[in-house]
């Protein structure tokens, strides 16, 4: 899949080096031309795990080829939406951002540097910019830390802190930001007294604390009651407008994407198959795959009509990927040439990119 | 039951006594014994489900619908049970039957699927031979049979039936889903009851599930209670709904009533949450506070604390249900 | 300001701790019965060889620790781990001294030098001050604390088996730590014969069980083994936990070749035959209660180790593990901060059988006539019986109560390790009296029904497992699922 045109040029050093990045370099870096984030043909393989005898016998390995060369940009202060079902790897796109998971091809670039080039030292500093929530907020904490060693946890672990006095100080402030309030009455608690909703907060101020660029949201929301998600949600939107936080937002439920992202990047196996602006790509989704989803979104209004486009079979395994377009066993547009010709990028409009052989020589 | 209920009931069915429908609940109450107090789960819920219709059952966590579906088949847990109400099923009243009464009904009457069902199967046997299972307990007919039958099954519910002899983990999430369908159409029941059956499931397989489910009320003529806390799922699958909190119906109808006319202030806050992707963009909305303690509930309405619309005067009025248009309640004195 | 609650236990644990270390080096040449008011006569003593000086020198250490105390208040944080350094560094000094070290022969039955008592009282005065200025400088950590103490106690209360348990040990503790006045040391001289070998049991006091084949009080020897036995089998257990908890968490959370070599490291200590070991040992380096700690020690981690690293693998699966790694912790801090305490009642419930284990051990070793001859443990005093053939005639008081006290013992352990197994789950504690605000979240429904012994609900409530993930998972490892 080729590249998208990079927003930003590549820092220079960069380029003379070709060698490590150190702490320094990172300092001083700063956002160039709004891009955050420029992600080059990322490549995320796994390994297939196989039999003693098997792995003996066999000449090559086979692999799970989990994200299978994504390219986006993430501009710094927006919410960009990853969204797809399971299997499409965006939980793994997001973890490897962070650096969870490692990436075997591909560049990833955080202000013009390129991770990969990390020092061991700039790794430890590019994590504190680079935060991450999960899902269920019922395992992301410890049950046996209190609120406070949950929330200053990150602070002690990186030594940001001199003295007890300004430890707390900084939780009680990611403690506020995240809508706990008065914060003193949650710092001695455990988890397991807080609702599930104040847990997410909980997780959110313990990602703020650090005052990072970048948090990566992964399903923040799918665990808890329909009317906390929305607090969460607008947690979210708040935390970009007034303190700049840009999110990685990770969700197989396209709607929200669409409430609260600016753009969103639907993925299918591996691969973006449309990326745009959220209300222009909802608006006027172009692959195949996006519109089948949005067709088959549940509103709550029963006497809504429309064309429910119900694709046939599931998401295929990631480790035996159809040949060609990957979407074509399943595409109800399909053409004979789609099981052997892969898409490229196709741009419909300004920012608006989808991957369809049927949309090439057509906007 | 209340007055404002009975009458309502009454009116619902078109009749003063009789009722055509399969399944009758009338005034419900099921408790769960806590240390010295009970906790309220269910506490007065009535609806009616007529053959051959899907009724779904919707509200947030907590607020009794599962309990409420395990009270029409008994299966609650040892510290539960139920204080009141009636259940007719057909006719027959099963709130007062016993345990071994209650086994004849189980699965060849009405059948349920559980939340998260499909982890709930047993990894280390065939999925054929846990479909077979029921089928061999309730009609006593041999396993080799029985298995035929799983093959039918799973040939109804879209399954390629030479998977019978996989095991769980060789399926994935839909399909074992799928399975547990199968498995609760296996004795041929009149009722299906599912308990959140595509909550953990993508969109695009949630939206084969519903679809299945769909397919299979009409060509069997099940009637269906769905349960979940999606709101638009509930709008799209279901003809007829109730709306519950804390324990009680706040709203009842059919769907286009509920999601065209609302009338309960939770009702209208709850639907604002879900979003609508295919109207004009904004933020969903959220209901500020918690669900009520069930062990001590507030006096008077129980969604007070978190209404926009209330007034003191809602605590010290026991709410009860309103007819405001022939077949759709709501419990709220300002709706009317 | 420090708790009330923890002030009323720092005045009440204080006294009884020194009275305890007190009771553990008492010298054993004191006169029986005569030590009570010997005690107290020391108050007012001036000579210097029993107990000089007394009350000034009490007071001193009082104003000190005082000092110590307004000290640390400006810098309780960083004054903390030096506090803990300096106690356990006394703690060593009273030990060596205590043991008789310092002259050359360790024995846990007495002390000669008498300044031993200073070095306990000053590790006493140490830890507390450290307590005291701990809670002084974090109030709401020690309120939680102590509200966690409580909550562990009264849901322990509510188990008869741990009540049981807790009573069968507290009557052998108090009978190994009162030994020096329950029973004259110098009965247990060779040469110290009361009456006829092999008599039976009469109602005078040291006759109430009966002689042995020298003629010595059966009942002298039986509490004074009380103290071997016991502290044979805390030590031993003590060494094993640490080993194997140890082990056990780095093999778990390890995976890979670190996480191998633990495991074969484990393997190895796990088949040695720890009997010919012992045998082998006390051949070599002769035979004292040493070695058999030593023995028990090192040839019972593997056990542990092996249920802690289970334990460990599973808690290494947990999400906020990954939160950890993801907020930039070393391996060291994750351990120590997260796994450990999550695989802490798992350690501390097996700690408790393997006591139980650890005491059995030995009763056989010196059953086989590896313990030392000079002292008595109860598994050297049915050696010492069997030898002598009290079984054939039969000198049931020689048997059986040696034999009912370790089974005693080890059946306290075990009702109080499964006792713990139950109560060291933060989540069965309530919240009733603390100031925070009364719980109301939906979650309060789960854990109030999960007492002791109680049934839990299903409610529905938030993220109680009515949400898992997309079920259409597939493992990136293995390519499985996923499939249609």
């Amino acid at each position: 899949m080729d590249e998208f045109t990079p927003a930003a040029p590549v820092a220079d050093h960069d380029r003379s080096k070709g060698g490590a990045i150190g702490r320094k370099e990172l300092r001083n870096a700063s956002v160039s031309g709004a891009d955050l984030y420029d992600i080059r043909g990322l490549e995320v393989f796994f390994p297939v795990r196989q039999s003693f005898f098997k792995s003996m016998v066999a000449t090559e390995k086979h692999w799970v080829r989990a994200v299978d060369g994504v390219s986006f940009t993430i501009g710094a202060g927006e919410i960009l939406a990853l969204v797809g079902e399971s299997g499409c790897g965006k939980t793994t796109t997001g973890r490897t951002l962070l650096g969870l998971e490692k990436q075997t091809g591909g560049q990833i670039l955080y202000k013009g540097l390129e991770v990969g080039k990390f020092t061991p030292g700039a790794i430890r500093d590019y994590r504190r910019n680079c935060q991450i929530i999960f899902q269920d907020p019922y395992n992301a904490i410890n049950p046996k830390h209190t609120i406070f060693d949950i929330v200053a946890e990150p602070l002690v672990v990186n030594h940001l802190v001199a003295n007890e006095r300004e430890k707390e100080e900084r939780v009680v402030r990611a403690l506020e930001e995240a809508g706990l309030r008065p914060a003193r009455d949650y710092l001695y608690r455990y988890p397991h007294e807080l609702s599930g909703g104040q847990r997410q907060r909980v997780c959110i101020a313990g990602a703020i604390v650090l005052e990072p660029d970048m948090i990566v949201a992964d399903e923040p929301v799918a665990s808890l009651d329909v009317s906390i998600r929305n607090d969460i949600l607008k947690l979210m939107v708040q935390h970009k407008n007034e303190l700049g936080v840009t999110y990685l937002f990770i969700t197989h439920d396209l709607s929200l994407a669409w409430v609260i992202s600016d753009r969103i990047a639907v993925m299918y196996l591996g691969k973006i198959v449309e990326i745009g602006e959220t209300e222009e790509v909802v608006a006027n989704p172009r692959h195949p795959y996006t519109k089948a989803l949005i067709s088959v979104i549940p509103v709550p209004d029963p006497t809504a009509r429309r064309e429910r486009t119900i694709l046939t079979g599931e998401t295929p395994n990631p480790a035996a990927i159809p040949t060609g377009c990957r979407f074509h066993p399943r595409c109800p547009e399909v053409m004979d040439i789609c099981s052997r010709e892969t898409p490229t990028d196709v741009q419909i409009s300004g920012t608006h990119y989808a991957a369809c052989l049927r949309l090439n020589g057509q906007h | 039951m209340s007055k404002g209920e009975s009458a309502a009931a009454a009116a619902a069915k078109g009749q003063a006594i009789e009722h055509d429908g399969i399944l009758d609940v009338r005034d419900l109450k099921a408790y769960f014994k806590l240390g010295d107090g009970d906790v309220k789960a269910v506490d007065g819920v009535s609806f009616m489900l007529e053959q051959g219709k899907s009724l779904g059952l919707a509200g947030e966590s907590g607020c009794g619908k599962t309990t409420a579906a395990l009270a029409v088949l008994k299966l609650l847990p040892e510290n539960g049970r139920i204080v009141g109400g009636e259940i007719l099923f057909d006719g027959k009243n099963l709130a007062k039957r016993t345990e071994y009464g209650m086994s004849k009904v189980r699965w060849k009457d009405i059948s349920i699927i559980f939340q998260g069902a499909m982890n709930a199967l047993n990894p280390v046997q065939q999925v054929g031979k846990q479909i077979a299972e029921p089928i061999v307990l309730h009609e006593g007919i041999s396993e080799a049979k029985a298995m035929l039958r799983a093959r039918e099954l799973f040939d109804l519910v879209g399954i390629n039936p030479k998977r019978v002899t996989e095991y769980p983990h060789e399926m994935s999430g839909g399909m074992r889903q799928r399975a547990m369908i199968a498995m609760a159409l296996a004795c041929n029941p009149k009722l299906v009851i599912g308990d959140e059956p595509t909550t953990a499931l993508d969109v695009m397989v949630q939206a084969q599930i519903l679809e299945l489910i769909e397919r299979l009320r009409h060509e069997l003529d099940l009637s269906f209670i769905l349960i979940s806390h999606d709101l638009s799922v509930m709008a799209e699958t279901c003809d007829k709904g109730v709306i519950m909190y804390a324990g009680k119906v706040v709203e009842a109808g059919t769907t286009a009533q509920i999601f065209n006319n609302a009338k309960h202030p939770y009702t209208k806050q709850l639907i604002k949450a879900f979003p609508n992707i295919h109207e004009t963009r904004e933020m969903v909305s959220s209901i500020a506070g918690d669900p009520p303690n069930l062990l001590n509930p507030p006096p008077g309405c129980r969604f007070y604390p978190r209404c926009s619309e209330g007034e003191p005067a809602c605590t010290q009025i026991e709410q009860e249900m309103v007819e405001l248009d022939p077949g759709h309640f709501a419990r709220c004195w300002k709706a009317a | 300001m420090i708790p009330r609650r923890l002030r009323t236990w720092i005045f009440v644990w204080t006294p009884l701790v020194w009275l305890a270390l007190e009771m553990i080096t008492y010298p054993k040449d004191r006169p029986l019965r005569t030590g009570i008011v010997h005690l107290l006569a020391g108050f007012f003593a001036p000579g210097v060889a029993d107990y000089p000086a007394w009350i000034p020198l009490l007071l001193a250490l009082v104003l000190g620790g005082y000092g110590i105390v307004k000290l640390l208040r400006q810098t309780a944080r960083t004054a903390f781990p030096w506090m803990l350094i300096a106690a356990a560094a006394d703690a060593a000094v009273w030990f060596l001294a205590a043991s008789g070290l310092f002259r050359g022969a360790f024995t846990l039955s007495g002390r000669d030098t008498s300044v031993a008592w200073l070095f306990q009282t000053l590790l006493v005065v140490v830890l507390v001050a450290t307590v005291w200025a701990w809670a002084v400088a974090t109030p709401e950590r020690a309120e939680l604390s102590v509200w966690n103490i409580r909550q562990i106690w009264r849901l322990y209360r509510s188990n008869w088996q741990g009540m049981v348990g807790l009573y069968i040990m507290g009557f052998f503790v108090a009978l190994a730590l009162f030994a020096p006045f329950l029973a004259d040391h110098a009965l247990l001289d060779p040469t110290a014969q009361i009456g006829v070998p092999f008599a039976g049991p009469t109602m005078s006091y040291y006759h109430w069980f009966g002689t042995t084949e020298q003629g010595m009080s059966v009942l002298a020897q039986f509490i004074w083994s009380a103290r071997i036995s016991l502290t044979v089998g805390l030590s031993a257990a003590a060494i094993s936990t640490v080993l194997g908890a140890g082990i056990g968490i780095a093999a778990g959370y390890y995976g890979g070749w670190r996480g191998e070599i633990c495991m074969r490291l484990t393997d190895c200590f796990l088949v040695i035959p720890w009997l010919p070991l012992a045998m082998v040992l006390a051949a070599a380096w002769g035979q004292n209660y040493g070695i058999i700690v030593l023995i028990i020690g090192i040839t019972s981690w593997p056990g542990t180790a092996r249920v802690v690293r289970a334990d460990a693998l599973r808690v290494r699966e947990l999400q906020f593990i990954e939160r950890g790694r993801a907020i930039g912790s070393s391996d060291w801090h994750i351990m120590q901060k997260h796994v450990l305490p999550n695989v802490f009642p798992l350690i501390f419930a097996n700690t408790i059988l393997v006591v139980a284990i650890a005491i059995l051990a030995e009763t056989t070793l010196s059953f086989l006539g590896l313990g030392d001859p000079l002292n008595f443990s109860w598994g050297t005093m049915l050696h010492n019986a069997w030898q002598s053939g009290a079984a054939g005639l039969p000198a049931w008081w020689y048997l059986l109560p040696p034999g009912i006290a370790i089974v005693l013992v080890v059946l306290a352990f075990t009702f109080m390790g499964t006792a713990f197994d139950e109560v060291l789950d933060p989540k069965l504690r309530k919240r009733e009296e603390s100031g925070g605000r009364p719980d109301e979240g939906p979650d309060r429904l789960i854990t109030l029904g999960g007492g002791a012994g109680g049934t839990e609900i299903s409610l529905d409530t938030p993220g109680g497992g009515i949400w898992p993930g997309p079920a259409n998972d597939w493992d990136p490892h293995t390519g499985e699922g996923g499939r249609p």
